[in-house]
Parts: structure tokens; C-alpha cells; sequence
């Protein structure tokens, strides 16, 4: 390269714009084609039918058949995808014409440039032909449609064309023979959407259909190629339900009903954007002031007068979307066989057209594809099979960036661009890097060589293998990169798959070098090289990796180890043209070194994906839940940590294997995780993206993909001693992770004993202790299962109740038992159970001396691990409910209490015969108010009294737990009286008294009542109507007595 | 408290029962009066009785007949409530009168009666004709007789006197027909002898006629062979 000049041309060669389109440079890059498939006939897919494919043509051979001699019109189009070269092919043709065509013959040829119409007809009017027509009408026109309109104004135009166009319409859009392609009253809907305000700024944006538009008639305003038909996409008119209530605030209600049609309506939607299609060549034309046949008759105009001159026209066109709007007339007339119209006299016109198969495919109408005879397909692969036109193709733009714009121009003027007088640059930077051969003349290919060409093409996808692609996405940022930053250099370093991976080991395991170094020379090695060890020496200079040393020292590349062999004279690549050689197809020559065996495929997608990974220091790591990662890293990762999780001896290390299972067990958590990874994840132990951290996960992927799932293949020893070192370094910090966080230790054991110490108590194991500071351990060793038993406690208890029973409680009662169990044989946990007492006591001691109260700062509500935390979390969650479960409970009990204090003296009450008397006389009140016909007594429930007779002494002993409870401040404490339940005990004497104390009071009213009604009084009457027989028997008495005392026989 | 409540409830219960109860007779209420009435006169004159025979005649009656009494009594007291008579309590009472308390009393008056009036009656026998008319004799014999049923004592044959008064005026006539006759205890125990038909004619000595001489007994003796 002559980076000077190449500094300053390199953009104008690689992407020439309408300024800088030089013949010259066109000439100098371009590369014979010789991959073109001529047919008659397209198929229906616009594709060349299978037996054309058979026959490939070159350039020459095209021109030969197309270009020749010959009377009649010639109408050739040349087809392919965006980018495939068929521009550059018209421009050839043009070229070669300018050499060879015939005195009398005229060439037009209508450039892209800036593929817009304007700048089409602008090319138009700039022809002499075209300036010296007679019909100065038709040129003014051709003049008037090329001035430049202000931007926002025409696409106003544009816009309101559209709108005068649909008006002026009746629904068929000028088919008259056709159906309505839109109904009266929709298009009117349409009419009046389109002129709401909201609706057209939408139409209005960038890259909206009207800019699309624009950029297509008037002003491409990109650097990019735009090939594309300018119209409107289903996007344009498919609306949110957001943006209809957007429009609803202020639209017509035309507007209104036409855009609830359009939403979510994907077939209107279609049908709506085909028919605003169908005006786009209209309005293009109206905004021109174009009629449609102007064009073709600018056409028919410049035949006649060459045909009065005797001459015959060439038309070349490079791109027909460049006549949007009038591309319709315009092929029309370059397909006017001249035959047909005898009394035209019109000259003979051979046309080539270039366009994309797409546009082929949906614009051309169908009359004038049943016209064209004549196709030339370039296809996208233009290099597939032919590597020399590959290698030529890079070599001859490296050259041609290198030349002035003068050394060109001579070259083309003075020296008619004969090949035999190809110039070449000087280089003044890259010396010994590729080389091409072209003519007897070497190209120096800096900053590539051909191993380099051909890993970068074969990466490319295959729809990005056409020369333009190759161009943006090879040439010119690598180009730019090695101007730039050659130090560097090369920056871009897609993935790659060492197929060899002893040049990888030696790098990587050279100690003396960076990993930055390391990966940057592995690269370069692997694909500027040919990836091996080789050395050898060649006219004086040493060569690694077929590169020569000079190479790596003006990269600033250290050189290592290598091994000796002899030179095998190396393969410059060579052009056709030198003798001797073979022919332009190069057949793909297999890497000369020998593999011992071929590398297991999925170590080397894993292996380059870690590359990739230390390489580009924004990249992630593709591992975990997403679709793209990497399989095998997936494996690697879960292999590093399930290995960790099975050599390390847990019990050991002072680690319960419980506590091991938080970690392991936990979804995302893990003990090792990758740095920079897609997913991110909790880990211990971050691996850095660094070739140490390669190695480890290389010794695991090779353990699962080479050794399946064993340490049994080649090469393992080292990778394991490799494992073993790198996991005793990291053990102390897995260790301190597993037991610690955040410098604390984790005591989720601790807070899974006072979760089920209170599971315990409210499920009524702890009914025979008062206070929790005399609990014993051994009371969680049993099976305790919830109590399901109906009870008396208020709906607070309940809840908590379930929520010690509940998931949460269970897994503290499981983790009290395994946590200090100790494995039996290979199971984790075990259902046996063979306990470290010891420990297991200890730690339960220390819980049940804090009487069971935390406060929360002392919970671990922090914890990182969800696994432990969750018991705390669950302990938390019964702390913040005890007090008022209690509250509630002393508050339900007082009132039961109430109720008896204010119907019976509790002092009386010593023994349960005081109960049974009380509950005695209420059987004796129901009984009499039987027998007296009260009304209450249907109350009267035997059962009910005969219950509350038998239970006496678990009531009594419900009133004095209830009293006492009523006195006990701890809540814990009185947590654990309540859980005897008292309100049960309470309960059916409770409703007894209620039931009899109402009872009293009503059976006395109904006595009274009836009483009274019968005429008597309770209360003792005014008059006694027995007051003289009361007087007789008091004398009688006083006379008994008298006898008594004197008259009685013994 | 309740159980107060209760027990009162319980009491006033009872009560409308009786209330109700009786309240739907009103025949039967008037008629348990009545009958309460009846029955507590009844009592009382039994008593009555009872002091008259103690106050006139020194009469006394066993513990047992006292207690019958009493508990009779209570009875009668319980009877009414409120100026109600239950009239099961009046019957018990009543059956207590009449089956115990009537039959006691009857039969302890039989009991001292004849042991009371055996002697008069021996007496009047052996005096009788020596003292007075026949006639007087049959009338004191026929008091003594008629204050011999319990029941009839109180009675008033003629209106004025009581058989139990003319009973003890009887006694009291047949001891004073004796004084009258100045009988000294030779004499008397020549006339008990005599009543007994026992006395022989050695019996009958110089004091003993001369007794019968001045009190112008000769014609009221006779003499019998033995046998």
C-alpha cells in the first residue's frame, strides 16, 4: 500500500458517489466476470431456469452476443439481487462500447448517480442528442421536471398529490375494465384520514412513505444505494389502538370509522396500502410535470433523428428504479421494435436495463415481461469457485486505491487502458504481506493476504458474498483499521475454529505474553497465516505460519517457538493471465498439514466462542436460558460447579451438607459463573475472560465432549492437575461463601429451630410447659405433624397456623433434622437419621435461650441466598403476627371471661364440683320451666348441660389458665398457655350462661305476665283471706306447747 | 347472681303453677279454701279438745300424739302460700288429722277413759243404791258413757254442758257420794266386797251394821248363798 495516497483515495474508490465516478478507477478495480447466466426466459419466481444455470458466460461472451453487429433492436435486461454487479456490468458494456462500438454508434447511457428520476432526466438533458432535439417543448419539460424543488415543499406536493389523485378517482384507480379496488365510501374515509393532521405527520416522517418517495424522485438523500421501489409498506397503515385514540381527539368522522377498519385488520390494511400503490407513478409524474409517454418520447424522438442521420442508439440503463414514476413508459418505449412501426423511421435501439429480480418481480407488469426475450442474470456468489477472482478482485481495489486519480486517467486516455499497461502502486507500508501476480506484475496486498481473503469471504453470509458487500464489509473497514491503528491491528476479529490447536496451546501457554498479545497473535496467525507452528526460510527471511517475520514486527507481534521445516517454495496466487497456470477456476487446496485426528466439533465451537469472548471485551458469554448459547459452555458450566460440589469433603471443611445444598440447589446460584455472561448469574467465583480461565473451562468441555463425562483422553492428566490446583486455590473462598455473606455467618439454621419451636407451640405440643426457656431439644426430633383438629382460637391464630403448617414451615421442620444429619452412603439426605447431637444440641440450646425473641436486625433478612433466607424470612414472618395473634386471643378470651365474671363469682369457684353445681341448678331451671310451660324452655339442651357436667374440671381449668394468661406479659409465654386452648374449654359453659342468663330474664317476664293475667299477684296481697286461720293455728301451736311442757306421758 | 337469679326464677315458676293451676278452678280454689278452712277449724277444735281434756280433766297425751300434731300443723301452715292452698298439702293434712292424728287422740281418750272411769264405775255400783235414786245412778252412768268417744266431747247434749264437763262432773258426784257416805275404810272395803260379791257374813262386823243401821241401809243388802 502507499498509505498517502491511499489515505486520501480510498473512500472514493471504494464508494463512488455521483462527485467522483471515475471511468478510470471503474476500469482499474474492475474483475472480469465470468459467472452470467443468459436465458430467454425467467421463471415465474424470476429466477433462471436450472438448465441455463448449466452454461455460465462471461463478460466477453455477453457482449458478443448482445452488442454485435446487428440490424434488429436488442432489448437485454440484466437481473440479479441488490449489489450483485449488475451496474458494474452495464458499465463495462459502456466501456467496452466506448472502445469498440462502431462510428455511427450512440451510446446513452443514464448512470445511477443518485438513482432518483430527477437525476436521471438531469443526465437526460445533459446528452447532446437530448440538448439538440427539435420539440424544445419536450426539453423544457425534461429541464423543468430536473430543477430542484426545496425539500419540505415538494414532499408536500407529494403528499397532496396523493390526495388530488384519490379524489379525482372513482375506486378503480384508472382501471377502467378492472373492479373497484376500493369502495366509494372507503376511498372518501381514506380522503378524509389522509388530511388529518396527525395521520400525515405519521406519512410525513423519515423513512416514511413520502420520504421514500422523495428519495426515490428527488434526492437520495443516503450514501447508500437505494434500488428499492419507492411506495407504501403495509406499516404505513397498520395503526395501534393507542394511536386511533390519539386520532379520535380531533379527527373528522370519516377519518374515525376508516381507522377502527384499519386496526387490527391486517387484509383492509393491504387492500388500503395496494390502492394509495397504485397512484405512486402518478403523483411521481405530476410532481415532475411529466405526461407518462414524455419519456418515451424523448426516446422516439432521438431514434427518428438518428435514423435521419443513419445512426444506430445504445441505451444503457443501470438501474430502472432510477425512473421511478415514468419507468412504466419508459421500458415501453426501449421495447418498440422499430419493426413494428415502419412509418416511425426510428433507428435501431439495443437497450440493456438493469434491475433487481424483486423489482422485476412486483413492478414490471405483466404485458412488458411477456415482451423481454433477453435476460442476463448476475448472481450473488459471483466468486464461488472462482478464489483467483476473488483474490483479483481485493487485489486490483488495494492496487487502484494506491494510484492518483492522474496515474489512472492516463492509464485510461493515454494507454486505452490496456491491461498490458496495468499500473501498479508502490507500497511504503506492507512489505511482505500478500501478493498477487497479475500480468507478470506483483500487487502487494497489505493489509491482507490470501488466507485472510478467503476466511473473511467464507464468513460472510451468503447473501453478503456480492462485490458491494464484500467492499463495505471487507475491504474498506480493514483498509481503514490498518491505516488507523495498525498497531492493532487487525481489530475486527470474527470467531474462528482452530482446527489445529497446537499453535493455540503454544501461545496460550507462553507465560511471557499477555493475553491481549496472545490473542491478537493467535488470530493473526490462525487466519493471515495458515495456522501452524511451520517456520522455514525463504530468500534470507524467516517465515512463521507461511507470514514472514518482517510482518509480525511491523505489527508489533512477538514471535514464539516454532517448528522447523522445510519451505515448500509457498503458492503466491497468480492471475489468468499469466501462462502457464491453470485456469481461472482454482480448485480449493486442503490445508497441507496433517490433523492426527480431527478435533471434536463441539470443543471447537466452545473453544471459539471463549475466544471471541477474551478477545472482544464487550462480548457476553452466550450461557444460560437463551436460545443462542453455546451448548457446550452451558455443560462446561454446570460441570465446574457439579465437580466442586462433589470433590470438595463438605463435612470436612466444618460445612453441613445442608448448607451446601442451599448453594447448589438454588436456581442461578452457583459457585463458579463466567464473567460477561448473557444471563447473569450469582456465583462465589467470577472466571474472568482470561486464557487462565480458558484453560479450566477447556478442561471441562474436553472432560464432557472427549472424555464423556470422563477424565479418559488424551491429555487429560495435565487439564486435571490443571482443575485440582485452580479448585484447592478457590475452596477457602467457596467455603467462607457457603457458610458466610457479607463477613456474617449464616444462622438459618437457628432461625428454622424458632420457626418450628412456634410451630410446635401453636400446634398444642408445648400445651405442659410455661415459659420456652424450658424447652428441650429432644421435642423436635419427633414427627409433630400439624394439628388439624377443629379449635376455639380466633381466625389471627388460624392464619398463623397455616403459615407454620404451610410449604415454608415444613421446609424449617425438614431443615432442623437433615441440617445436622449426617449422610448415610451416597445419599444426601437421608431419611435415617444419625445425628451429630452434639452440634445439633448445642445450636438448639443457644435457641431456645433467646426465649424466642428476635428482633429484626438480628434475622439475616439480607441474605443473598433465597434458599437460607427464606427461613428467616419465614420466622420474620411469624414474629411480626405474634403479638397481635395474642392481643387477639387475650382480647377474645377476655370477653368469654367477662361474661362468666359477670354471672358467677369466680372466687367461688374452687373445684369442679362448683361448676357442676351451677351447671346442676340451670338443668333444675330448664326442667321447672318444662313442667311450667315456659317458652324458654325450648332451650333446654340435655346434651349441652350434660356436657358441660362431665367437662367440669376442664372448665375450671380453662378459667384459671384464662386468668392467668390475662397476666402474663411475654408473649411467647402466653403464647404457650393459649395454645391449650381455653376458649374451647370455655366455650360450651360460656354459651350456656349466655343462653341461661337471657333465659332467667325472659322466664320471668312470661311469669309474671301470667301470673298477672290470672289475677294474682306475686307479691304478697294487701289482704290474707286466711287471717283467722292463721290466728287459730298459732293458738293451737301455743296450746301444743303448753301440753307439751305439762300433759305428755313419757 | 346467677344462681340466685336462678333459684328465684325457679320459685316463681312453681308458684304460677299453683297460681295457674288453681286460678283454673275458681270452684276448686273456693273449695280448697273452704276446705282449708274446714279443715283448720277441724284442727283446731281437736286441739281445743285437747286443752279442755287437759284443763278439765288432767288428761295427758303420749309424745307421739304431740308430734302427730305438730307435723300436722306444719302442714297446715304449708298449705297456703300467698293465700293459695295447695291442696295437696291440704290433703295430706287432712289425711294426717284423720288417719293419725284423730285416731291417736281417740284412742289414748279411750284408754284413760277406761281406766278413769273403771273405779267410778265400781264405785257407783257399789254406792249407787246406797246413795242415791236409781235414776240419778242411770244419769251418771250415762255421763260417764258419754264422755267415752274422743269425738263427742265437746258435744252439748243439753245445750249447756259439755260431755266432757258432765263426764268430770260425774266422777267428781260418784266421789262425793262416797265422802257422803262416811265411809270409814272397813266400811269401804266391806262395799268393794260387796260390789265384788265377796263379802260373806263374817265380813259384815258390829261397826259394819251399825254403819248400816245409821245410814238406813237395811234394806240394801241382801245375802246370798255362795256360788
Amino acid at each position: 500500500m502507499n498509505i498517502d495516497i491511499a489515505q486520501k483515495r480510498y473512500m472514493d474508490v471504494i464508494r463512488p458517489d455521483v462527485m467522483h465516478n471515475s471511468k478510470g478507477d471503474f476500469l482499474a478495480t474492475h474483475v472480469p466476470m465470468k459467472k452470467l447466466y443468459v436465458t430467454e426466459h425467467l421463471t415465474d419466481h424470476a429466477e433462471v431456469p436450472e438448465q441455463d444455470k448449466k452454461h455460465p458466460k462471461t463478460e466477453e461472451e455477453v457482449y458478443e452476443q448482445f452488442m454485435g453487429e446487428k440490424e434488429e433492436d436488442q432489448f437485454v435486461l440484466v437481473i440479479g439481487d441488490s449489489g450483485a454487479g449488475k451496474s458494474h456490468l452495464i458499465r463495462w458494456i459502456d466501456s467496452v462500447l466506448e472502445i469498440r462500438k462502431a462510428e455511427n454508434e450512440i451510446v446513452l447511457p443514464i448512470r445511477r448517480a443518485d438513482n432518483t428520476l430527477k437525476g436521471t432526466i438531469r443526465q437526460l438533458i445533459e446528452l447532446p442528442e437530448v440538448k439538440e432535439l427539435p420539440n424544445r417543448e419536450l426539453y423544457k419539460k425534461l429541464a423543468s421536471a430536473a430543477t430542484t424543488v426545496p425539500e419540505r415543499e415538494l414532499k408536500e406536493t407529494i403528499y397532496y398529490q396523493f390526495i388530488i389523485q384519490i379524489t379525482n378517482d372513482d375506486g378503480r384507480a384508472g382501471d377502467e375494465e378492472g373492479e373497484r379496488k376500493l369502495s366509494n365510501v372507503n376511498r372518501k374515509h381514506l380522503i378524509a384520514l389522509l388530511q388529518n393532521s396527525l395521520f400525515k405527520t405519521r406519512l410525513m416522517d423519515d423513512d416514511g412513505p413520502v420520504d421514500r418517495i422523495y428519495g426515490k424522485f428527488a434526492e437520495n438523500k443516503t450514501s447508500d444505494v437505494n434500488d428499492k421501489a419507492p411506495e407504501f409498506v403495509r406499516e404505513d397503515f397498520e395503526i395501534d389502538a393507542e394511536f386511533r385514540n390519539q386520532l379520535y381527539l380531533g379527527a373528522d368522522d370519516k377519518a374515525r370509522k376508516i381507522a377502527d377498519k384499519l386496526l387490527g385488520k391486517p387484509e383492509f390494511v393491504d387492500s388500503v396500502k395496494e390502492y394509495m400503490n397504485l397512484f405512486v407513478d402518478k403523483v411521481i409524474q405530476r410532481c415532475a410535470g411529466l405526461e407518462p409517454g414524455d419519456l418515451a418520447n424523448v426516446i422516439e424522438e432521438i431514434r427518428q433523428e438518428l435514423f435521419k442521420q443513419g445512426k444506430t442508439l445504445t441505451i444503457l440503463i443501470e438501474d430502472i428504479t432510477a425512473a421511478s414514476g415514468v419507468d412504466d413508459s419508459l421500458l415501453d418505449a426501449l421495447l418498440t421494435d422499430k419493426i413494428e412501426y415502419p412509418d416511425k423511421n426510428m433507428c435501431r435501439l439495443n437497450a440493456v436495463v438493469g434491475s433487481t429480480d424483486g423489482y422485476y418481480r412486483e413492478k414490471f407488469r405483466s404485458n412488458t415481461k411477456g415482451r423481454i426475450h433477453n435476460f442476463v442474470y448476475v448472481p450473488d456468489d459471483l466468486f464461488s469457485g472462482n478464489q483467483n477472482g476473488l483474490i483479483e478482485f481485493f487485489a486490483k481495489y488495494l492496487n487502484t486505491i494506491s494510484l492518483t486519480a492522474e496515474d489512472v486517467r492516463k492509464w485510461v486516455e493515454s494507454g486505452k487502458a490496456d491491461l498490458n499497461a496495468y499500473p501498479i502502486h508502490t507500497d511504503t507500508i506492507g512489505k511482505g504481506w500478500g501478493e498477487y501476480n497479475y500480468g507478470g506484475k506483483t500487487i502487494n496486498m497489505f493489509p491482507f493476504t490470501k488466507n485472510a481473503i478467503l476466511f473473511l469471504y467464507d464468513k460472510q453470509d451468503l447473501a453478503k458474498r456480492n462485490p458491494r458487500a464484500l467492499m463495505r464489509e471487507i475491504i474498506e473497514p480493514y483498509i481503514k483499521d490498518a491505516m488507523d491503528h495498525l498497531e492493532e491491528f487487525p481489530l475486527r476479529r470474527p470467531s474462528f475454529q482452530a482446527s489445529n490447536t497446537e499453535l493455540q496451546n503454544a501461545i496460550y501457554n507462553n507465560g511471557s505474553l499477555d493475553d491481549a498479545t496472545k490473542i491478537r497473535l493467535s488470530f493473526f496467525m490462525y487466519i493471515w497465516g495458515d495456522g501452524t507452528l511451520r517456520s522455514f526460510e525463504r530468500n534470507g527471511e524467516k517465515y512463521i505460519a507461511g507470514i514472514p517475520l518482517s510482518v509480525y514486527q511491523q505489527l508489533g507481534l512477538p514471535v514464539i517457538d516454532e517448528v522447523q521445516v522445510v519451505d515448500d517454495g509457498g503458492q503466491t496466487e497468480q492471475d489468468a493471465h499469466t501462462e502457464g497456470q491453470s485456469s481461472g477456476q482454482n480448485q480449493v487446496v486442503p490445508p497441507t498439514e496433517e490433523l492426527n485426528e480431527k478435533e471434536n466439533e463441539q470443543v471447537l465451537i466452545a473453544l471459539a466462542e471463549v475466544d471471541r469472548w477474551i478477545e472482544q471485551k464487550d462480548y457476553k458469554l452466550s450461557i444460560g436460558a437463551v436460545t443462542k448459547n453455546v451448548r457446550a459452555l452451558n455443560d462446561a458450566r454446570r460441570n465446574i460447579n457439579n465437580y466442586l460440589f462433589n470433590t470438595i469433603d463438605w463435612l470436612s471443611e466444618g460445612v453441613s451438607i445442608d448448607a451446601m445444598l442451599k448453594i447448589r440447589d438454588t436456581g442461578n446460584k452457583y459457585l463458579v459463573a463466567f464473567e460477561r455472561q448473557t444471563m447473569k448469574s450469582d456465583a462465589v467465583i467470577i472466571l474472568p475472560a482470561s486464557i487462565e480461565s480458558r484453560k479450566i473451562i477447556e478442561a471441562f468441555v474436553r472432560w464432557s465432549e472427549v472424555g464423556k463425562k470422563s477424565w479418559n483422553f488424551k491429555g487429560s492428566t495435565d487439564y486435571l492437575y490443571r482443575v485440582q490446583r485452580w479448585s484447592d486455590r478457590i475452596k477457602p473462598s467457596i467455603i467462607n461463601a457457603i457458610m458466610h455473606y457479607n463477613d456474617k455467618e449464616s444462622e438459618y439454621f437457628i432461625y428454622a429451630v424458632a420457626a418450628e419451636y412456634y410451630r410446635l407451640i401453636l400446634n398444642g405440643y408445648c400445651k405442659n410447659y410455661q415459659n420456652p426457656q424450658n424447652f428441650t431439644t429432644e421435642m423436635l426430633l419427633g414427627k409433630n405433624p400439624a394439628n388439624t383438629d377443629s379449635n376455639a382460637h380466633t381466625k389471627r391464630w388460624n392464619d398463623l397456623l397455616k403459615i407454620v403448617n404451610g410449604s415454608d414451615g415444613m421446609e424449617a421442620h425438614n431443615c432442623v433434622l437433615q441440617y445436622y444429619n449426617l449422610p448415610q452412603g451416597t445419599a444426601i439426605t437421608s431419611t435415617n437419621y444419625e445425628f451429630d447431637y452434639v452440634s445439633f444440641h448445642k445450636a438448639v440450646r443457644k435457641v431456645i435461650r433467646t426465649g424466642l425473641h428476635f428482633t429484626d436486625a438480628e434475622l439475616q433478612l439480607d441474605d443473598p441466598v433465597k434458599k437460607r433466607r427464606m427461613y428467616s424470612e419465614h420466622l420474620h414472618k411469624i414474629l411480626e403476627r405474634i403479638d397481635t395473634v395474642v392481643n387477639d386471643e387475650k382480647a377474645a378470651l377476655s370477653s368469654q371471661v367477662q361474661i362468666i365474671a359477670e354471672l358467677i363469682d369466680m372466687d367461688e369457684l374452687e373445684e369442679s364440683g362448683d361448676i357442676e353445681d351451677i351447671v346442676r341448678e340451670i338443668g333444675q331451671f330448664y326442667s321447672q320451666a318444662q313442667t311450667s310451660h315456659v317458652s324458654i324452655a325450648v332451650h333446654y339442651d340435655t346434651g349441652k348441660i350434660n356436657t358441660c357436667k362431665k367437662n367440669a374440671s376442664q372448665i375450671l381449668s380453662a378459667i384459671k389458665n384464662a386468668r392467668e394468661i390475662m397476666d402474663t406479659q411475654d408473649s411467647v409465654e402466653t403464647l404457650i398457655r393459649l395454645s391449650r386452648d381455653p376458649m374451647q374449654g370455655l366455650r360450651p359453659f360460656v354459651e350456656l350462661l349466655n343462653l341461661v342468663s337471657a333465659d332467667v330474664g325472659k322466664a320471668d317476664s312470661e311469669v309474671e305476665r301470667r301470673v298477672a293475667g290470672k289475677g294474682s299477684d306475686l307479691a304478697e296481697t294487701a289482704e290474707n283471706p286466711f287471717i283467722e286461720e292463721e290466728k287459730r293455728l298459732a293458738m293451737c301451736r301455743a296450746t301444743i306447747e303448753e301440753v307439751k311442757k305439762n300433759h305428755v306421758n313419757g | 347472681m346467677l344462681m340466685d337469679s336462678l333459684s328465684r326464677s325457679i320459685k316463681k315458676m312453681k308458684h304460677m303453677d299453683i297460681v295457674e293451676n288453681a286460678a283454673m278452678d275458681a270452684e276448686k280454689k273456693a273449695k280448697n279454701d273452704a276446705d282449708y278452712r274446714t279443715v283448720v277449724a277441724d284442727f283446731s277444735n281437736t286441739v281445743n279438745k285437747l286443752h279442755e281434756a287437759v284443763a278439765t280433766m288432767d288428761y295427758k297425751v303420749t309424745s307421739e300424739a304431740v308430734q302427730c300434731l305438730e307435723e300436722c300443723m306444719d302442714k297446715l301452715n304449708k298449705a297456703v302460700t300467698a293465700g293459695v292452698v295447695d291442696a295437696d298439702t291440704l290433703t295430706g293434712a287432712r289425711q294426717q288429722i284423720t288417719r293419725k292424728v284423730n285416731p291417736n287422740l281417740e284412742k289414748e281418750w279411750k284408754a284413760y277413759h277406761q281406766k278413769k272411769t273403771k273405779i267410778s264405775f265400781s264405785k257407783l255400783d257399789t254406792l249407787g243404791s246406797l246413795a242415791g235414786s236409781p235414776d240419778m245412778i242411770a244419769s251418771i252412768k250415762e255421763n260417764i258413757a258419754g264422755g267415752g268417744e274422743w269425738a263427742g266431747l265437746t258435744f252439748t247434749d243439753d245445750g249447756v254442758h259439755t260431755r266432757l264437763f258432765l263426764l268430770k262432773e260425774s266422777i267428781d258426784q260418784i266421789d262425793e257420794l262416797e265422802e257422803n257416805l262416811n265411809l270409814s275404810d272397813e266400811i269401804k272395803a266391806f262395799i268393794v266386797k260387796v260390789t265384788n260379791k265377796k263379802a260373806k257374813l263374817t265380813d259384815v262386823t258390829p261397826s259394819i251394821l251399825e254403819w248400816i243401821k245409821r245410814e238406813s241401809l237395811d234394806d240394801k243388802f241382801v245375802i246370798n248363798f255362795m256360788g
